[in-house]
């Protein structure tokens, strides 16, 4: 149903179920207990010499779905496929049941095409057009994963890719809130999923970005650059009214959510900053009324750097206060599918009241925030998620676990 | 907070020329610019079908960008046509604050030349070929990110893929932040190149034309390619008043929908464009149509599925209303083609005429519309949608009214 | 011959091997456009042959398939 009239716009927009899948589980349960453990999935590559990673073991998309076509799709389309399939059963919703009218689709999704298009480029060279599996060609685009993940569930109000890199999934759920805000779905998946890619990994190591799993350590004085890591994660968004009026309980609320841009590194501490105080004044509330800050920190210097001074100049005088946690620590960069993984971090701690540590984080780099370096009672406030990409894109999102916006 | 959003700058690089008033010209004359392409080539085929653009070297891509201006023709495209627009709609005179100005582009294919560019050193070096810069170059969120950081953008810099909508769904996506007050002004649009995935994937289903193109014809056999990049400068109507902007059109609104059908073929029914199209109208509370941009590919299965469309959502009303594509005359541009047919939209306004379908000369009854064969028609024009519906099924129309 | 190029649609199907010789490829057993390509791609590769474009057409049943396969092969 679309609401036309500006004054009706529901602003509350409820996170009603989540699903993920990690190196460290695949349940919010399974996987918060590792996190409070401090326990990290990063290992070295057997590919990479001298670089870390964090990979899904085991990974076999038929114990948790069975979609037709699944078979041709490739591990990041899958990844997602099943993610969707996990969080529309924790929000108790089945596809059949659903109006396909009114479900939408965001995807986070930046590189999730990238292995297929350099199979296929690759095939057409070496075999030749004719030899060339002809299946292969709809999925080397951009929009591909989304538009297989939208074609599983059936969602027929929209279908969208958003391709901001690290800022991906966070940008993501804005889009979505919005979109359901605006009256163009009830109900809205947000997904993001990124698996393995050999040549995109080879080259962020001869690019300097990469480090080894020993010395992965994220807003510490010795990090020494990042580790990719594979996950996929989805949220199912609808409005309060709709979700309550259903009898599911929300697990999250999401509030307010800003994107920026920075022209070079130089910029990303300010840009970002201004997307939190974007956030915030789009929450309505004050620094001070923020629980946790889940951080995109990644381990690379700069980067960390400019996150933890951008948190820092947004926080202002409750920055010793109020604590801040990284999921990356725990699972490499994931980048796509952060935002939506350091949201539920978030949202988990909130309802738990309590925040995991930072893994592996011993002696802050930059000082004045207070980083949490055990597992951490916590009021159940407010909390932001900030994210950032390669190329300059700035994202925050406020969320709240209990509290309606 | 829903405010009115207006079209103050167009910029566009296409086959049919890369200004305003040279492109309308060219395209009001019905010609086509598909043609044997000199400069791209796909393995073991022969000479390709397309329409290119000539960029004058004043547009040659700086080598801070890349040194390898061929893998990066769609940054280059891009930067040339949101130059134009940007200067079109004065947006760095100081009026707005670009801090809270952004983009939202769109495309098809990205940076799959760089792909095509790792393929060929891959098979005489192996992994050695892939180096430092590559993944930064394959990030397509860097086609963004480009034209921001040439502008000066500090809002929000987004990439939108939703196959050959991207076009039309950036602009939707660009309307919503600009009407909320998310942003102050918003540039939105998209590029794309040749490319060898879409040749010879096309090619392989069948879906390529033989020649050209041909719109709701009789005789059309498939998709004709062409190169292009457009984007709309768009603002809060009052606002452009205040600084006196010059205003092409108002951007009144969208509808979108998702076949959710198939991962190639669209929906034959035309069931997932016609929610779209309604979605539009009722959301823009829009009763009168002068115009349709359609979609028009010219693959037998897009056309009359979307004719079908058409005639579900306007019923008999549908022969009296002028519907073509201009995909006939600059091929189908994919992300930019959206955006092409945006300012085609507006330049109807200005100039009150509207476009012809060109390659047309055998009616087909399966699809039985008014697509203006021939040249183009001078007429009122009050109020045009601008439809697109893309590969996997995301269909996006947007709405475009002369301004109040 | 006729067991491989069962195993193959069945596998692109996503249907069980057991079908009727005669089922209609589309109508009955889903095969749409690319799971049709695709299907023409891998018996292109288990028999060595090249199906040319031209007979695309005359694929309906699995038993045309079959036919066409054996005419190629020779």
């Amino acid at each position: 149903m679309i609401r036309a009239n500006a004054a009706e716009v529901d602003a509350s927009i409820a996170v009603s179920g989540i699903g993920l899948l990690t190196p460290l589980g695949d349940t919010l349960g399974a996987f918060a207990e590792a996190l409070y453990e401090g326990r990290h999935s990063v290992t070295n590559s057997q590919e990479l010499a001298g670089v870390g990673e964090s990979r899904i073991v085991d990974f076999d998309a038929s114990r948790y779905a069975t979609i037709r076509g699944m078979r041709v799709y490739n591990r990041t389309t899958r990844l997602g496929i099943c993610a969707v399939k996990l969080a529309l059963a924790d929000a108790l919703l089945e596809t059949e049941n659903l109006d396909a009218n009114e479900l939408g689709l965001v995807t986070a999704s930046t590189f999730g095409h990238m292995d297929t298009l350099i199979e296929y480029d690759r095939s057409l060279v070496t075999v030749g057009p004719q030899q060339t599996n002809p299946v292969l060609m709809p999925l080397g685009i951009p929009s591909a994963p989304g538009a297989a993940i939208a074609l599983a569930f059936g969602a027929k109000a929209f279908s969208i890719t958003v391709a901001t890199g690290g800022a991906s999934s966070t940008d993501a759920l804005g889009l979505g809130a919005r979109m359901l805000q605006s009256g163009r779905a009830n109900i809205c998946i947000v997904v993001g999923a990124s698996g393995y890619c050999q040549e995109l990994s080879l080259s962020a190591q001869r690019a300097g970005m990469l480090t080894s799993a020993d010395n992965f350590r994220v807003l510490d004085r010795r990090h020494a650059g990042t580790v990719f890591g594979e996950a996929a994660a989805a949220f199912v968004l609808e409005r309060v009214s709709d979700a309550r009026s259903r009898g599911a309980t929300p697990k999250g609320v999401i509030c307010a959510q800003a994107s920026t841009f920075a022209p070079d590194p130089a910029g990303i501490e300010s840009a970002l900053c201004r997307a939190c105080s974007e956030a915030l004044r789009g929450a309505r509330i004050a620094p001070s009324k923020l629980s946790l800050i889940s951080s995109g920190a990644s381990g690379l210097i700069e980067s960390d750097r400019s996150e933890a001074r951008a948190i820092l100049a947004t926080l202002r005088d409750a920055a010793e206060r109020t604590p801040v946690c990284a999921v990356k620590a725990n699972l490499g960069d994931t980048i796509e599918v952060a935002g939506l993984l350091q949201s539920l971090v978030a949202i988990h701690s909130l309802r738990s009241e309590m925040a995991p540590p930072i893994s592996r984080l011993e002696e802050p780099d930059i000082p004045g925030l207070h980083y949490l370096m055990q597992k951490s009672d916590l009021d159940n406030g407010y909390a932001l998620i900030t994210s950032t990409s390669y190329t300059g894109a700035c994202s925050a999102l406020v969320l709240s676990a209990n509290h309606g916006c | 907070m829903q405010r009115h959003v207006v079209i103050t700058g167009c910029g566009l690089v296409t086959a049919a020329g890369n200004d305003l008033d040279g492109f309308w010209a060219t395209i009001m004359r019905g010609a086509s610019f598909i043609r044997p392409l000199q400069q791209f080539a796909c393995p073991e085929m022969d000479t390709l079908m397309g329409a290119a653009v000539e960029l004058p070297s004043s547009d040659d891509l700086p080598t801070t960008v890349d040194s390898i201006a061929y893998r990066s023709r769609c940054t280059q495209l891009a930067i040339a046509a949101a130059g134009r627009a940007v200067s079109d709609a004065a947006l760095a005179s100081g009026a707005i604050g670009l801090e809270r100005a952004g983009i939202v582009f769109g495309t098809t294919l990205g940076q799959e030349r760089q792909v095509a560019d790792l393929s060929e050193h891959w098979v005489r070096e192996g992994p050695d070929s892939v180096d430092s810069g590559f993944l930064r170059r394959c990030d397509n969120h860097g086609l963004a990110a480009v034209i921001a950081a040439r502008h000066g953008l500090g809002g929000p810099v987004l990439l939108s893929a939703t196959a050959c909508s991207s076009g039309n769904a950036s602009v939707a996506m660009a309307y919503d932040l600009v009407s909320s007050g998310s942003a102050e002004a918003m540039i939105a649009g998209g590029a794309d190149t040749f490319s060898r995935l879409i040749y010879c994937g096309f090619r392989r289903m069948g879906a390529l034309a033989k020649d050209v193109c041909r719109p709701f014809d009789r005789r059309r056999d498939g998709v004709s390619f062409g190169e292009g990049a457009a984007f709309l400068v768009l603002e809060e109507q009052e606002a452009a008043r205040q600084r006196g902007a010059r205003i092409y059109a108002e951007l009144a609104g969208y509808g979108i929908s998702n076949d959710a059908y198939h991962m190639t073929a669209p929906d034959p029914n035309g069931d997932g464009v016609a929610r779209a199209m309604r979605q539009a109208l009722e959301t823009t509370s829009t009763t009168m149509v002068d115009y349709v941009s359609a979609h028009g590919t010219g693959t037998p299965y897009n056309d009359v599925g979307e004719a079908r469309a058409m005639k579900a959502v306007f019923g008999d009303r549908v022969r009296n209303i002028p519907i073509s594509s201009i995909k006939s005359t600059i091929g189908h541009t994919n992300g930019a083609a959206g955006a092409i047919e945006s300012i085609v939209c507006a330049l109807a306004l200005v100039h009150q005429a509207v476009p012809p379908t060109a390659n047309f000369s055998e009616p087909d009854p399966d699809c039985d519309l008014d697509c203006v064969p021939g040249e183009g028609r001078p007429m009122r024009v009050d109020t045009c949608l601008n439809l697109a519906a893309g590969f996997g099924g995301s269909n996006v129309c947007l709405v475009i009214k002369r301004p109040q | 011959m006729e067991e491989s190029l069962r195993k193959i649609v069945a596998t692109i199907a996503e249907c069980k091997a057991g079908f009727p010789v005669t089922a209609h490829l589309r109508d009955e057993l889903g095969v749409d456009s690319v799971r049709a390509l695709e299907i023409i791609f891998e018996i292109e590769k288990e028999f060595k042959i090249s199906v040319p474009e031209e007979r695309y057409g005359e694929i309906r049943t699995f038993s045309d398939l079959v036919s066409l396969v054996k005419d190629i092969k020779g």
